[in-house]
This record gives C-alpha cells, structure tokens and sequence, in this order.
C-alpha cells in the first residue's frame, strides 16, 4: 500500500513535499478559501491552486489577538497558521463573499501577513441565467488578475484541458469514496477525506498518479470488519480528528456530505465547448454549501440519496460552532431525515479537537441508539 | 397575528402615557402605531401577507397589492417594549444559542404560532448577513412557503447596481405572480417622492446633530431609526418627519437643547443600537453628559431617487438604495469600508470616543472588531469602546452590566467622573 501511505504522509500537514517540487520548479501557488473558488482557472494558468485549511492547528494563541474567540474556529484556525508563517509559500490569495467570517477573516490575514497578489470573487448566491452571467465575468477578471501579475496566458483550449484534468481528479476521489459502500471498506472515512482534501492541495498529475495506484493497490482488500453501525458526517470541513473520535467510538463514516469531501467531487463538469459558462454553472448549481439559500431540499436529496447507495444506518450533522450556514441548514436537515426514518444526532463542535470526552459520549449514546433500532 | 395587535396596543399605552408625563416624547411612539396601523389597514383589505428583508426598498410595495411585514421590524419594536419577557420565543428549538437573537426571535414568533406565517416571502442574501438568509431560507423550505432571493453582490458600483436592478424586477414579477395583481408604478413614483422628502429631512437633522453642542437627544437617532424602517415611502414618514425637523429647528432657534444634561462628551455609535434598553442612551447622557452624535443606523443615501423616468431608471435608484442601506453595506463589504465609515463619522460629527458594540451573534462584526477598533484608533486618534452585548436579549449582557462597561471607559479611559461629582471634563 505505498501509494496509499503516500497520500495519507501528504495529507497530514499543510506544507507538503509536492507543493515544495511545484515551487522548486519556478511556478507559483495561490491560496483560495472555499469550495466556490473554481480550481480550473488557476490550472489553465499553470498555477497550483492550494484550498486552505487549518490542518495540524490545535491553538489559536496568535489569532486570539487578531480575531474575537466567538467566532468560527475554522477561520481562526487557518488565520492562525498564516501568522504562524505556515501559509509563507503562497504567492496570492484569492477569497469571496461565503460567508461572513471568513471573507472578514481574510482582511484580517491582509492587514496582518503579506500577501502578494489578492483577488477578491464576488460569488452570487444564486444560479439563474442572471448570476450564471455574473459569475462569468467574476471569473473573467480573476483570469485577467492572474495573468497580469503570473505572466500566464489563460485560453479557452487551456480551460477545457484544465476541466478535463479536474474532472479526472474528482472521479478519482470518487472511486475512493465508493469503496465505502463495501461491508468492509479498505479506507476508513477519515482517510477518504484527508486524501479528498489533499486533492485540492496538489498537483493534479502527481495526485492522480497516486491515486491511480493506490486504487490498484486497494483492489480486493479489506478493512475493518467490526463495527457498530455505518455512518455519514454532514457538514463537517475537512477532518481534524472527529471521523476519528467516531471511529473509536465504534462507528463506522462510510461517507460524508462536506464540501472538502463528497459535495465537491461528485459531480463532473459537463463540457459543452463554453468553458467559462460551464465553470460557472457547475459550481454555483451543484450544492456544496447552505450559503446557496432555497437549497434545502436539494441537500436533503443528496445525503438521501447517499444514505441509500452507502447504506447508511444513522447521520451526523456536524455544526462548527459558530457557523451560521450550517446552524440554519441543520435545523432542516434534521427534521427531513427524521421524517425519512433516518436517526440522526446534531454534533456541536469546534475545529480543532475539543470536548473530545463529551462527544464521545455522545457518539456512542447516538451508536446505542442506531443499533436499537 | 396576535403579537402584531399586542405590540400595537402597548406603543398606543406609551404614547398616551407620554401624553400625560412627558408631552414632549409623544412623538417617539408615532411611527410605531403608524406601521402597525397601516399593516392592519392592508390586512382588512385582504392584501396577501408578504415578509420582506428590512433592506430590501418598500417603495416598491406600495405599488403592489400586499401587506408588507418586515419581521426584523416587529422584533426590533417588539424588544423596545419595557418588561416584555421575550425568553419563550428566543429560546427557540433547534437552534444553537449564539445564533443571532434577531432571527431567532423571528423564527420563534413563527413556531409558536404567536406570529402568523406569511403568504410568500422576499428576502436578500447577504445583506447584511449569513443568519438573515440562513433562517429566512429555512423558514420558507420548512413552512413551504414562496420565497424570492434577492441577491446582493459584495460591492456597491455600477455593475452591482445593474444586477440588483434586475434582481427588484424579477421581484417585482414573483410578487406579482404571487398576489395575482399587477404593480402600479405610479404608487411606487408617488412613495419614492414620500422617501426623497423624509431623505431630505434627514439629512437636515442629522446635519444639526453636527453642531457643538448637539441640540438633539441620543435617544431621537434609534427612534428615526425605527421610523424609517417601518415607515419608509409613506407620506405619514414625510409628514412626522417634517414636525420633527421643524420641532429640532425650534429648538435650536431658542438656542435650547432636547438632551436634559450639559454636553461633556461626544459619541458616534458604530454598531447595533441597544434595541432592548432603550433608556440606555437616556443614562448616558444623565450620568455622564455623553451624547450620542451619530449612528451608523442612520447614515442612509439620502441622495433622491429620480422618479419622473421610466421603470428601468427607477429601478436603478432603487438598486442603489439597496446597496447603500445602513448596515447592510457595512455587513456586506469589507472591514477597511467600516474602517473609514466610522473615521468619516468621527471627524465629521467631532465625537471625542466611538462605541463599537458587538451584537452577540453579528459574525461580521465580531470576526473584524479588533481590527476595527485598533484601526479607528489610529487613524481618527479617538478611544475605542468595544463590548460584547446583545442587541434583543438582555440576558446576555443586564443593563447594569452595560453600564458598568462605560464607568470603566469613562473613567479609565476618558477620565471622566459621573455628571454631579468632582471630574475632570472629557475634552
């Protein structure tokens, strides 16, 4: 399995050995902040886009200076980082109006670290033919941005080879996450997640060759054959530690419902010859996050429909604290699955790994009560 | 809508009790009774129920058949009201306890039933925040009712406007759709003409709070407040407005002021007034002579909207009303926008402090309140009060405990002494 401890060595910090090779080579890295941000344009650029995440991060002694304590510990976090100089090799940063916090939380990183170039996505929050438009020229003027300041050439040619090449990438994580649905998955739902992230931090040729071998090399094996009930996480960002406090506790994340992870790769681009419309389509009509108001029932489909095809037994809608998306979202959520027979259990937690003993307990109350039945 | 008639009843008991004690603040219950009056009158006419985002332009109702209700209203007049227990509807299931009481308070009144649910709904995203559209969005899914989402670009320029402009149309034709009845633009004319008057007057009177010292009351900022957002393209908002600008205009002629104490310091509130305590900006003004100068709340575009043109033009005036309305650009956009805002307030109201309340569930604010308050520092060489409080609920932060916050600024950081014992003055 060395393809496979390969991903999992890459993904456990946010520096990792491939983004150093890109650098090495003379090429830039621009850092984006949300599942929004379309990947394919820095691509058609020949820069490395690297989704920013605050993996590792278990303080927030610096930010606590810069931002108030009652505020989404996932901005704090990568905030943290960034003062910690962690995020020092990236050559741009390009955020959007997602949410709230952490479109404030960037101004904070600009006024405190130095960011080369910054591009700010004004993202509709609908995707009518109007918004559609509107994102096309958002994504018009980032191109613009991009190359004045790299010295790249973006082409429609480029775009659609940079479409096809993420759509290749997010079927490849895809293929990891179907290995959920065997009764004894080769994965565990925390590494499916660490290596869907890392996607989104790495080279794609280097990722799918990767990726491509560590399938081969999971073909016809095993995991873990004793476990108590099977379950999706909804909500969550990336994994800092709770999949697995899951995990121990007896339960089995067979899948999730997260923008770093199932929501972001599910779904190809379809490529009509208008790469521009196609991008900005694709990612304001795919649903990765309840900042789209009117999406309820959509996301209730989704994880309905994932519930299915994993055989899920019981979900947990994860809510960072703090975060207003999601605490809306969940009141719905909750009460469609509820209504679909589907036991659930709302977790409130922070980023970094906190309470673990409380939800612990909680997890395993929650696993009683699947198991009863 | 049971809670709409009590709230009616208890600004009509203010009022006649300010007619009895204090003839001179009668005036502050006005808009109140007028918003829910007028809503009673649409709703005897059988006019659809419609919930409208207090951003969004209500000119643009007038000229259709519904009976507009702006939930954020009635919670706010709502939370004003002294010894109203509000803790069965803000504690409301589901929900985590830091969510913003506002929408809280909004979606409590719909699940007890107090609050009848509405026949479709309007709302915008993102202007100000992520909790209005998230609850508002949750609303109409749960409750299945029809929903228009206005969408609200981050910046405040051409483009944007142009978006929103169409953004109003398509609205236009939902609520159409919705009430079965076409909009009558000629209403819509005569309410932006009611809005450019009541605009003009504004802009008067907050130019008079300019003056050293101001003549008019902290309180007189969260009643317009109110007013306008209640009121807005009604001609009973110009009407009140002309009396009050008449009446501040008077007393300044006598060289008189409507604040009972000497004027010792100035402040520019930079931030979610205290809706719950009302009497607050009453005791700042008794125990220290602070005056309230400027409110972010207030600082609408009072340019005129032109009304003579056609549908496409009037639609860009409202699209930048839109835009520009007070919280929602300073939620919207970014923190260097609030930055100079509150710089260009201080300097032009000459306050000598700024308060930089922090709505309890307000993450806009909160993520950038540090850098807000430091920044504003520097750059207008006025102290910063930040504090945590919350805007609805008093139990979060008790009117004792808010006062206790401004001894301390006063005292620490201004040096001042409450009015009445030895003080060194604030200037």
């Amino acid at each position: 399995m060395k393809a496979l401890e390969e991903l999992k060595e890459l993904s456990g910090a946010v520096h990792n050995r491939s983004v150093e090779q890109w650098k090495a080579q003379g090429k830039p890295v621009v850092g984006y902040i949300c599942s929004y941000t379309p990947a394919e344009v820095f691509h058609a650029a020949g820069i490395l886009p690297y989704r920013i995440r605050a993996k590792g991060c278990q303080e927030t002694a610096l930010v606590d200076t810069v931002m108030a304590t009652n505020t989404c510990s996932f901005a704090r976090c990568c905030l943290e980082l960034a003062l910690k100089g962690e995020y020092r090799f990236l050559d741009g940063l390009v955020y959007a109006n997602t949410c709230d916090t952490l479109r404030r939380m960037i101004d904070n990183w600009r006024n405190k670290v130095a960011t080369g170039f910054c591009h700010f996505l004004s993202v509709p929050h609908k995707a009518d033919e109007g918004a559609v438009n509107w994102y096309v020229q958002e994504l018009s003027m980032l191109a613009e941005g991009l190359e004045r300041t790299f010295g790249a050439t973006i082409t429609d040619d480029k775009l659609n080879q940079a479409i096809r090449a993420c759509n290749e990438r997010r079927g490849l994580v895809r293929k990891l996450y179907e290995h959920g649905k065997k009764d004894n998955p080769p994965l565990s739902g925390s590494e499916t997640l660490a290596i869907s992230v890392l996607a989104s931090s790495m080279p794609l040729d280097e990722f799918a060759r990767l990726t491509r071998t560590a399938l081969n090399e999971m073909d016809g094996r095993n995991g873990r054959a004793s476990y108590r009930a099977r379950l999706m996480t909804v909500g969550n960002l990336d994994d800092s530690g709770y999949a697995q406090i899951i995990e121990e506790a007896g339960g089995l994340v067979v899948t999730d419902a997260s923008c770093f992870g199932t929501l972001s790769v599910w779904e190809p681009i379809v490529q009509t010859g208008q790469p521009w419309h196609d991008i900005a389509e694709f990612y304001l009509k795919r649903v990765t996050c309840p900042r789209m108001p009117g999406t309820e029932g959509q996301m209730t489909e989704y994880v309905k429909d994932m519930v299915t095809a994993f055989r899920v037994e019981g979900v947990i809608l994860e809510r960072v604290r703090y975060c207003n998306y999601w605490s809306g979202a969940t009141v719905s959520l909750q009460k469609d699955l509820q209504q679909l027979g589907i036991p659930t259990l709302v977790l409130d937690r922070e980023y970094f790994p906190s309470g673990v003993g409380q939800i612990r307990t909680r997890v395993q109350a929650f696993l009683e009560i699947v198991e009863g039945g | 809508m049971k809670i709409l008639t009590q709230v009616l009843e208890a600004y009509r008991n203010i009022a006649k009790e300010a007619a009895e004690k204090n003839p001179k603040r009668r005036y502050q219950a006005e808009p109140a009774i007028k918003y829910f009056e007028l809503l009673q009158e649409d709703m005897a006419q059988q006019k659809p129920v419609l919930w409208s985002w207090l951003c969004i332009p209500p000119e643009l109702y007038r000229g259709l058949h519904v009976t507009a209700i702006c939930p954020e209203v009635l919670v706010l007049l709502l939370s004003s009201l002294p010894g109203r227990d509000l803790s069965a509807y803000l504690d409301v299931e589901d929900l985590p306890p830091e969510f913003c009481t506002i929408n809280r308070l909004v979606l409590g009144l719909a699940q007890s039933g107090d609050f009848a649910l509405p026949d479709m709904m309007v709302y915008a995203t993102k202007n100000p925040c992520d909790a209005g559209a998230t609850s508002y969005s949750s609303v109409a899914y749960s409750y299945n009712r029809p929903a228009y989402f206005l969408d609200v670009p981050y910046a405040r320029d051409i483009r944007s406007m142009k978006y929103v402009a169409e953004e109003l149309l398509n609205m236009v034709s939902f609520v159409e759709g919705q009430s079965g009845r076409k909009m009558d633009w000629d209403k819509v004319r005569q309410a932006i003409a009611y809005s450019n008057q009541a605009m003009g007057y504004l802009r008067q009177l907050l130019d008079l709070r300019k003056m050293v010292p101001c003549p008019l009351a902290s309180r007189d900022l969260m009643v317009t407040r109110a007013a306008f957002l209640s009121l807005l393209g009604t001609p009973e908002l110009t009407d009140w407005m002309a009396r009050r600008y008449q009446s501040a205009l008077e007393t300044v002629r006598k060289g008189e002021r409507e604040a009972p104490q000497e004027e010792r310091v100035r402040l520019v509130w930079v931030g979610n007034p205290p809706n719950s305590n009302p009497g607050f900006l009453d005791w700042l003004e008794n125990e220290y002579g602070a005056v309230v100068v400027s409110m972010i709340q207030t600082e609408y575009n009072t340019d005129a909207i032109d009304n003579c043109g056609d549908v496409s033009r009037i639609l860009d005036g409202l699209a930048v009303k839109a835009l520009e309305f007070p919280m929602a650009r300073h939620g919207r956009m970014s923190t260097d926008y609030n930055i100079g805002e509150a710089v260009r307030l201080a300097k032009e109201y000459k306050a000598d402090a700024a308060i930089l309340p922090s709505h309890t569930g307000c993450k806009w604010n909160w993520t950038s309140a540090y850098m807000v308050r430091e920044k504003v520092q520097d750059a207008s060489g006025i102290p910063v009060l930040n504090f945590e409080f919350d805007s609805i609920d008093k139990r979060f932060l008790s009117p004792e405990g808010m006062q206790a916050k401004f001894h301390e600024f006063f005292q620490i950081r201004l040096g001042m002494k409450p009015v009445g014992q030895p003080a060194t003055s604030g200037r």
